[in-house]
């Protein structure tokens, strides 16, 4: 393994005492004076036409500084990308789910802005609602968008090799369905924003956002108004898990109220906004079909995908086409099936939501695998290498795969939970249950874009400022890009300060989701790094009057090979760069990759391009309590290919969380509906994990150097919770023989389980 | 949250005057329970008559038996070492209540006050037969836990009443108890199911002198297990014995479905954990 200084050390989070001693701004410790709080009235009904908003009685309580309604703004639909555009900022005629924002309010403080919601007359005629997918798709069910027809906002099919053929080709056959359920992102911090305008009307916003850079694009076009008069700047970031990577309508109306009182303004969620109305994971139902060799070959895998998209888009066809590529990409199968429907209900909407269709898929597939096993009495680990990934092969559905440890995660995660001894003597209600997965590790360019920039400078004094687009959400990327900067450059971290995610500072970044940032705006660090250490070896030989080529970078001195007393340190080099040759040293880096290759088929989403794919083992021993149904785990193994840790501490933390979040969704993460309405908008009926339900966490890190990442890094971020779900599941059914095809696996579901088994 | 007035009382008359003086007028505890009521403007007072000043509020007394002031936090219960010494099984239900910081807070008459048919104090305190001292506009009163509760978050109290101290018997300390609490997670969750069990039986020959069994989260308020509690007392403790006192607990319960779990599950959780809650008991090694 190549010898590194800084890359793949154990390096604390730059931010972590800050964090820790509470002195970390975050968009809601901002106060800026003279500023006013924004609050937004939504819909208390599920289907609704909108006849009349009567204002009259709230605009004159005393302390109310602007009301908007729809006739105030501009009527332009959005969501993530604008061929699927169905959302205003503030509804006009209709009202689609309980939570659709109908007015807003700013008021010089958030009681009276709140009293005046209440007196704000919204005279409605209700309609039928539809909330359950397969209703919503059958002729005469209550239609969301007029132009929608069978509610279905996008269908996506795809056949690889014969389908036919492969069932054919099959000694056993096996069809199941599961369902997973609606997973709330719980960041600590809920969606905060301030914003001003000049008389001049240029825009500035502090904002609690992934993809400052992307929202500041949405913002113009569907404000109508230039990206240029808008500065979007993002202070921490209290967590974010992808709700945040969209457009929130509370972000546009702030940015209207600003400019109608001429005042800063502050939007932020309550925690029950945060539950009713900002993303969720999308419900799926899932119907499979596996076709398998009595050697354990898949010859052939069919889907039937019904994704539940709530009442707009936002990502929902994104994650539709991910569900699709992640369920076909795994596994080495040459006959594959997929129909999916994306299909509007009138409830809160889904969207980007850690791994991103991905812990759907992966549940459905990780549990029908583990069937297969059973059926054909093969041991679940043997299963999955028997039809593994393997590195730098082409997909049936033309996906190239270059670094793949799929093979070494499976095995390493076996040996270090004892899979065999355990398996072996097994104890009453105690289980393990194992299952793999697939992520892009790198993001992906099939929507056309994938980029990420930085600038890489060197100071006056020989230290150095990184700017970079993206930003650290708290998994910790600018620790970990510093450390590549900080590699390059020959000096420790700290002698490297950072600008980032501030859109009138930095080169553009498309955000921090898609597991990409390590890889992308990695790879952008590294260029603008290579490039600076040249323009410091070029001034070195200048001023040394020595070739380029004689010269080498140590401890922050350029010196000629072999006479170490004719050099200049990074101080001389600095000091000569700014004031006498007037010519101050900065670099910049810029990826946007890969190249979409010709087979990429933007219908089907075959030869989907991903710089780079990470692949994954989730291992989970479990004990069951027959008297109540309880589900213990007792240990967890989690093995990773993300290429090469840049720093494993941060590493461990993202897949540590990530088996937090999926243990949660697996056993009890459950946003509930009841008629549209969200029966659990709070701490207390939503539940996660406590540190005391988390069980010891060990985490594999496999290291397959890929071949186009930073120092081979790919990405970790998201893909530490998509297998973790059916590897629960699975361990559950080892334990007692009680088969969960519906998340999440209650207490309540496994003990009817077992009282049914009598 | 909306505006309101805040007392806070030097001595229990002045809280009494304070309530009768004031419109709409809240006590406050620990505030764990009002303050997320008033944050989501389910309940609105205007005026708050904070308890903490009232000097010994807060005690732990021990003459045999028990006497708890209200304001006690469910942490102090927890942690006495009197208590865990006695009636360790207090103390362990306390354990289950919330987390660290709501003990910290939170006070065993306002868990009762606030009339949780899941409230955690309520179960055990209510197997422990204890009684409830009130201060009121006309003087003391006294009554039993099993008169106080009425229904979902609703208790005998008057407007002009502050419980002022809860009384668990001398008798209590010969019995062995446990608290089982079902909930999705180990800590910070409301019982879907709360059984709370005190026996006094003889190990060796397994007979029961008598029992008590409260059972929580499974009817408006929290109950006694009477019809099971009668198949045991004076009895062998034989498995089909228990099992059929389990049946009989589970035929008490009156619960609801909820989407937290459905009355079935619920009614099934009373029955297993009855049984298994006594056979705990009986195979403990350790006395309390
Ligand atoms: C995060 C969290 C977790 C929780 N977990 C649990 C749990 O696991 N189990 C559980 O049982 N509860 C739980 N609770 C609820 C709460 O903490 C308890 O019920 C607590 O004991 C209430 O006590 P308090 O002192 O905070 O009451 P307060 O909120 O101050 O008062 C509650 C009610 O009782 C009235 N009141 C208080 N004291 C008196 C008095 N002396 N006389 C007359 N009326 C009075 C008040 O007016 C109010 O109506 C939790 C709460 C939170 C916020």
């Amino acid at each position: 393994m190549a010898n590194f200084s800084i890359v793949g050390k154990r390096i604390p989070h730059r931010d972590a005492v800050e964090k820790v001693k509470g002195s970390a701004i975050f968009t809601s410790d901002i106060k800026l004076s003279g500023m006013l709080h924004g609050k937004i009235l939504r819909s208390p009904v599920p289907h609704a036409k909108i006849r009349n908003i009567d204002i009259s009685k709230a605009v004159k309580l005393k302390g109310v500084k602007a009301i908007l309604t729809s006739k105030d703004v501009p009527l332009i639909k959005y969501s993530i990308s604008p061929t699927w555009a169905d959302k205003l900022i503030l509804a006009d005629t209709k009202v689609r789910y309980i939570g659709d924002e109908i007015a807003a309010v700013a008021a010089v403080d958030e009681e009276i802005a709140e009293e005046a919601l209440e007196l704000i007359e919204v005279d409605w005629e209700e309609l039928p609602a539809v909330f359950d997918p397969l209703e919503a798709v059958q002729p005469g069910a209550p239609r969301l968008h007029d132009e929608v027809e069978n509610n279905i906002s996008k269908t996506m099919s795809m056949e690889c090799g014969s389908i036919e053929e492969g069932f054919a080709e099959a000694d056993v056959i096996l069809e199941d369905t599961f369902q997973t359920q609606a997973q709330s992102h719980c960041s600590l911090e809920t969606h905060c924003c301030i914003a001003t305008c000049s008389p001049t009307d240029d825009v500035k916003m502090w904002v609690s956002t992934q993809a400052p850079h992307p929202l500041r694009q949405r913002l113009a076009a569907t404000l109508n108004i230039d990206a240029a008069k808008i500065h979007v700047s993002a202070p921490f970031i209290g967590g974010a898990f992808g709700n945040k990577i969209d457009l929130e309508p509370a972000q546009a109306l702030c940015v209207l109220l600003a400019k109608k009182t001429g005042k800063p303004v502050k939007i932020e969620h309550s925690r029950k906004e945060q539950f009713i109305a900002t993303r969720m994971r999308h419900p799926t139902r899932c119907k499979l079909k596996f076709g398998v060799k009595r050697d354990g070959t898949i010859v052939a895998k069919q889907a039937e995908v019904v994704l539940d998209n709530g009442a707009y888009n936002s990502h929902g066809p994104a994650v539709l086409a991910y569900h699709n590529v992640m369920f076909s990409t795994l596994y080495r199968v040459k006959n594959i099936k997929y129909d999916g429907r994306l299909v509007y209900t009138n409830k809160n909407w889904g969207g980007a939501c850690r791994g991103y269709g991905d812990p759907q898929a992966s549940f459905a597939q990780e549990v029908m695998l583990d069937m297969i096993a059973e059926e054909l009495k093969m041991d679940p680990i043997d299963l999955r290498l028997k039809n593994a990934n393997i590195p730098n092969e082409v997909t049936a559905n033309a996906v190239q795969i270059t670094s793949c440890g799929l093979k070494e995660c499976l095995t390493q995660a076996r040996d270090k939970s004892e899979w065999t001894t355990k398996k072996a003597h097994k104890q009453k209600y105690r289980g393990i249950g194992v299952a793999a997965m697939i992520y892009t590790g790198g993001g992906s360019i099939g929507s056309g874009f994938n980029y990420s920039g930085a600038t890489l400078q060197m100071n006056a004094d020989g230290t150095f400022h990184l700017l970079m687009g993206a930003l650290d959400i708290g998994q910790g990327s600018n620790t970990v890009l510093t450390q590549m900067a900080a590699e390059i450059m020959g000096v420790d971290p700290e002698s490297i300060s950072l600008t980032t995610a501030d859109t009138d500072t930095t080169f553009p970044c498309m955000g921090t989701f898609g597991s990409r940032v390590t890889f992308c705006a990695g790879s952008a660090v590294t260029e603008a790094a290579h490039g600076l250490k040249k323009q410091i070896l070029e001034t070195g030989a200048e001023m040394l009057e020595a070739n380029i080529d004689d010269l080498e970078m140590k401890e922050k001195k350029v010196f000629v090979k072999g006479s170490p007393d004719r050099s200049l340190s990074y101080a001389e080099i600095g000091a000569a760069s700014f004031y006498k040759k007037k010519k101050p040293l900065v670099a910049h880096g810029y990826y946007n990759g890969p190249e979409v290759p010709p087979e990429f088929n933007p219908v089907t989403y075959e030869g989907y391009p991903s710089p780079a794919l990470v692949f994954g083992t989730h291992l989970a021993e479990v004990e069951v309590d027959p008297a109540t149904g309880k589900v213990e785990v007792l240990n967890f193994v989690a093995a990773h290919d993300l290429g090469r840790a840049i720093n494993p501490l941060l590493v461990e933390g993202q897949i540590e969380g990530g088996a937090v979040q999926g243990i949660g969704w697996a056993l009890m993460e459950n946003l509930q509906f009841e008629n549209g309405e969200v029966v659990n908008p709070n701490f207390h009926d939503y539940k996660m994990l406590t540190i005391k339900d988390v069980p010891k966490i060990s985490s594999l890190l496999v290291e397959t150097v890929d071949p186009n990442g930073p120092f081979g890094a790919k990405g970790i971020g998201e893909c530490a919770m998509v297998p973790t779900a059916p590897a629960i599941v699975n361990a559950i059914y080892d334990a007692v023989g009680v088969r969960i095809k519906d998340l999440p696996a209650t207490t309540e579901k496994v003990f009817q389980g077992l009282k049914t088994q009598g | 949250m909306k505006r309101f007035d805040y007392i806070r009382p030097g001595n229990m008359a002045d809280a009494i005057a304070a309530l009768q003086a004031n419109d709409e007028p809240y006590l406050l505890a620990g505030g764990t329970d009002l303050l997320i009521g008033m944050k989501t403007n389910a309940v609105k007072p205007k005026c708050l008559i904070d308890l903490k000043g009232i000097p010994g509020i807060d005690c732990i007394e021990y003459d045999n038996g028990f006497k708890l002031g209200a304001l006690t936090t469910v942490r102090d219960v927890e942690v006495s070492p009197l208590i865990r010494e006695k009636i360790p099984a207090l103390s362990e239900a306390a354990a289950t209540l919330g987390s660290i910081q709501i003990r910290n807070r939170a006070t065993i008459g306002g868990n009762l006050c606030h009339g949780s048919p899941a409230a955690d104090m309520a179960a055990i305190l209510l197997a422990m037969n204890c009684e409830l001292q009130m201060a009121t506009g006309n003087g003391a009163k006294t009554m039993g836990l099993d008169q106080f509760f009425t229904g979902p978050n609703s208790t005998v109290l008057n407007r002009n009443e502050v419980l002022a101290q809860i009384i668990i018997p001398k008798e209590i300390g010969q019995f062995k108890g446990i608290y089982l609490k079902h909930g999705p997670r180990k800590a910070m969750d409301i019982g879907i199911v709360n059984i709370a069990i005190l026996l006094d039986a003889d190990v060796s020959s397994g007979f029961c002198n008598q029992i008590m069994i409260a059972l929580g989260a499974v009817a408006p308020r929290p109950i006694r297990a009477k019809k099971a509690e009668a198949l045991l007392n004076a009895n062998r403790l034989t498995p089909e014995l228990i099992q059929e006192a389990a049946e009989a607990a589970s035929d008490e319960a009156t619960p609801i479905s909820d989407f937290r779990a459905s009355a079935g599950y619920r009614k099934d959780l009373v029955k297993n954990l009855v049984a298994k809650g006594i056979d705990q008991i009986l195979n403990s090694k350790d006395p309390s």
